[in-house]
């Protein structure tokens, strides 16, 4: 017989723990194990041995690393080896490594004049509302944009009319991180990520106002030298990525941009509606029409407008702001943040699926009120940790 | 006839299972196509009430896998025909004492089972308080009362 003992490779391959030493504890821990069950069972006449903190900490990362995220902050209660583990960059790279990666809605709110990142609660909650505070994360200057990148948020600020402020996000850990100066200063970036690269475009002054686009490898961290003119002036009101393209609209138009060939380009027809806080969901653009009251697709490869159906009852509670009126792709279904009368933001998570014929029907899977304020920005993001 | 491999427990008690069911655990996959599973694999730290799990295990999915292929070939094992049947067969499968639960993931982690250590991991820790995973695990609290008032403010997204 061969014994597993000799194939201490089999396990090097796959991890970085080195299999015998796996073995070694393995072997001490079922020891431990049984003879701490027996122990439970007779009287505690010792200190109880510690099963999960005794493994290597590539096993524990490991195991922690299948839990769900919204079971973290339980763990970081438990001990002060849980929560370093729990807040480690290295947790969030195996999560990703091994493909248990959770969608988490955060949501970027200004209340009473402080503009702070919030997390949507997954769960239903009773009473209390689904919209929790990050204490850790600063307040962040009254203008400014996001993009999602993975666990990441980048935030493009406008501190003043001379100063820009970049800041990265980490959602893992909930702290922020330094992040170099855009190469140029910039006002109102929209920004989009293609196979993380951020395009940021925005207006910048030099003589006369011209509209620039800036690029950041989100993989190198560094800014690309140099900035590619766009050649149009006015700001951008409206940005989203469909299949490596990014589409944007200012007050006039509606643009593709192809990074692949540098090229900017009309779309008349995307052009139809003044979408806005727009999401992407299987190749179809959504957006809120806050004044018709209805939810919008629009199809790239058909290159046709709908509004989607299923949504009678929800939609016509809408109030017309529509800064308070977001779409987010929540793990595939869309997230729909709406202002209702006096002021509450409500967020209504909806399916979708496009029956023959190729209408698009959502279904309300829930309803939640967030918060009830006057409050003049609020931008959500998906993001995945 | 489909090859045999035979298992053996750590009480040196053995188990002969279907090639098909063996090759679910990464670790014995390898030393499969190493050929070197002749005479039987000692698992001197499996016991025999763990290893009949984790058998049990790998024959259902094992079994589910081959009846999705037979449907539509999904790959997901919970995937777009929503295999509501094998959910519910592992919700159950997991409805064991707190010690067996832990020695199956340790031996789904040493056998790289990867479904079968998602399963025990979640089922470990889902819906549980601080103080009974500090309970599971015989884990003694370290923070102080300051300490801990701290580490809950800063999470107070995840608490009702």
């Amino acid at each position: 017989g061969v014994t597993i003992n000799i194939n201490p490779y089999l396990c090097c391959t796959y991890r970085t723990a080195c299999h015998q030493c796996l073995l070694n504890t393995y072997l001490t821990l079922s020891k431990k194990m049984s003879s701490s069950t027996t122990m439970a069972k007779e009287e505690q006449s010792s200190e109880p041995l510690s099963l999960i903190t005794s493994l290597p900490q590539d096993v524990i990362v490991d195991i922690l690393a299948r839990i769900s995220r919204f079971d973290y902050p339980t763990l970081s209660l438990v001990c002060k080896h849980f929560q370093s583990i729990v807040t480690s960059p290295e947790i969030f790279t195996r999560r990703a490594l091994l493909g248990r990666t959770e969608h988490c809605l955060y949501v970027v709110l200004c209340l009473q004049n402080r503009t702070r990142i919030y997390i949507l609660r997954k769960n239903k909650t009773n009473g209390d509302t689904p919209l929790v505070l990050i204490p850790s994360l600063p307040a962040m200057p009254l203008y400014l944009n996001f993009v999602a990148a993975g666990s990441r948020i980048y935030a493009f600020a406008r501190k003043s009319d001379y100063e820009m402020m970049t800041l990265s996000i980490d959602c893992g850990s909930h702290s922020v991180q330094p992040f170099p100066s855009m190469p140029t200063h910039l006002n109102l970036i929209v920004a989009g990520i293609i196979e993380g690269r951020i395009y940021g475009v925005g207006c910048r002054f030099s003589e006369e106002w011209e509209r620039v686009m800036v690029v950041f490898d989100t993989k190198t961290q560094v800014w690309e030298p140099g900035m590619i003119s766009v050649m149009k002036e006015g700001f951008m009101c409206g940005c989203v990525v469909m299949a490596d393209k990014m589409y944007t609209r200012d007050y006039a138009n509606s643009f593709v941009y192809d990074p692949k060939e540098n090229k900017w380009e009309k779309d008349e027809m995307l052009n139809l509606h003044k979408w806005e806080n727009a999401c992407v969901i299987d190749d179809v653009l959504y957006y809120l029409d806050c004044n018709e009251k209805e939810l919008r697709a629009y199809d790239r490869k058909q290159r046709c407008w709908q509004v989607v159906k299923g949504l009678e009852t929800l939609l016509p509670e809408t109030r017309r702001r529509k800064e308070w009126s977001q779409t987010v792709n929540y793990d595939g279904k869309l997230a729909l943040f709406y202002p209702k009368e006096n002021c509450e933001i409500w967020c209504a998570e909806i399916s979708l699926e496009t029956r023959q014929g190729g209408e698009i029907w959502g279904t309300v899977e829930c309803c939640r009120h967030l918060v009830t304020s006057q409050s003049c920005f609020m931008k959500a993001l998906d993001v995945v940790v | 006839m489909s090859k045999k491999i035979i298992f053996e427990s750590s009480e040196g008690e053995s188990f002969e299972v279907d090639e098909a069911v063996a090759l679910e655990c990464q670790t014995i996959k390898n030393m499969i196509e190493d050929d070197c599973t002749d005479g039987g694999i000692p698992l001197a730290n499996v016991n025999s009430a763990t290893l009949t799990k984790v058998i049990d295990y790998c024959k259902k999915h094992v079994e589910a896998a081959a009846a999705a292929e037979a449907n539509a070939g999904d790959k997901d094992i919970y995937g777009a025909n929503k295999d509501i049947e094998l959910k519910t067969w592992d919700e159950e499968f997991v409805k064991v004492d707190q010690p067996l639960l832990f020695d199956l993931m340790l031996a789904a982690n040493f056998l790289i089972i990867p479904g079968l250590l998602d399963l025990t991991c979640k089922t470990m820790m889902r819906g549980k308080t601080v103080l009974q995973i500090r309970e599971i695990f015989h884990i003694k609290k370290d923070y102080t009362d300051a300490e801990e008032a701290e580490v809950r403010k800063e999470n107070a997204w995840a608490f009702e």
